[in-house]
């Protein structure tokens, strides 16, 4: 009977006690433990840290991240309402019609404040004329004892 | 007592005009509505000199009620016309009630006028009708 072998690679099974694929040296290269490999990796991390301080295409993203900032920023709802506000309000001045009704509202603003003020003091001096009246009526007037 | 309203005193109870003890100790004899009288005219003086041939008054009515009342004589028919128009001081304003108008409020420079016109009416009358002293409330010293 032949001596056949049919190969199927999803039947191979490694065996760790038959072959010991863990006995096989590790490259020397990848050895993290090797102070070769140590000092080398070392000097290769400083090269790209000084590569990237002295990239132009590096430092040329550094404004886009910062453009990026407030987009980022804009999440935060308070930041996005302030940033609202602050466009609103920079639109108002930048447009004449926009300007004259926010003065028009500062007016108006202003005319309802006056407005309650004089009417709290008018709505005072009547009680207190009146309050004086009253005490004179009782020292000297037709109804005193 | 001021010599203003000796002469107020004077208007009411006639003769010469007396001292603050004589009109107010020896007469205390005053109804509400000689109070008011005296009060109105010193109110109509508040807004300047009033026109020949024109009679004014403004006085405080009540606690919310402010009257001012002019009169004269219209030149072209030679008779005595007058107008009464009331402020009412509500919550939400000062009512301007006239005859023959509709009613409205009170606002913007006239509001301003009206309130200084008060201020100064209570002022006024505190010192030279009541004897008190304006700002604090307290009695005036006799005499002063």
């Amino acid at each position: 009977m032949p001596n056949t072998l049919s190969f199927n690679p999803d039947m191979i099974t490694l065996d760790r006690d038959s072959v010991d694929v863990w006995q096989y040296p590790t490259a020397p290269d990848l050895d993290e433990t090797n102070p070769a490999v140590q000092a080398r990796a070392e000097h290769l991390q400083h090269e790209y840290v000084e590569a990237l301080a002295h990239d132009e295409d590096f430092t040329a993203e550094t404004p886009q991240l910062h453009a990026s900032t407030p987009e980022l920023r804009a999440t935060d709802p308070v930041e996005t309402v302030v940033a609202e506000a602050q466009a609103v309000v920079a639109n108002a001045f930048a447009d004449p019609d926009m300007l004259v009704m926010h003065q028009a509202n500062e007016v108006q603003r202003t005319n309802r404040e006056h407005h309650a003020e004089a009417l709290t003091r008018a709505a005072a001096y009547a009680p207190r004329v009146n309050d004086m009246r009253d005490r004179a009526l009782l020292d000297w007037g037709a109804d005193a004892a | 007592m001021g010599v203003f309203t000796q002469k107020l005193a004077s208007m009411i109870t006639g003769g010469s005009a007396p001292s603050y003890n004589q009109t107010m100790r020896r007469r205390p004899r005053f109804t509400r509505r000689d109070l008011i009288r005296m009060e109105s005219r010193i109110g109509g003086q508040l807004f300047g000199p009033v026109p020949k041939g024109h009679r004014r008054e403004f006085f405080c009515l009540d606690r919310h009620t402010w009257v001012w009342y002019e009169e004269w004589v219209d030149e072209a028919s030679h008779k005595k016309v007058s107008t009464t128009t009331r402020y009412e001081v509500h919550d939400n304003g000062v009512l301007k009630v006239q005859e023959g108008q509709p009613y409205k409020f009170v606002e913007g420079q006239e509001l301003t006028n009206l309130v200084w016109a008060m201020h100064l009416y209570y002022e006024e009358v505190a010192r030279n009708i009541y004897g008190y002293d304006p700002a604090t409330g307290k009695p005036l010293p006799i005499g002063a």
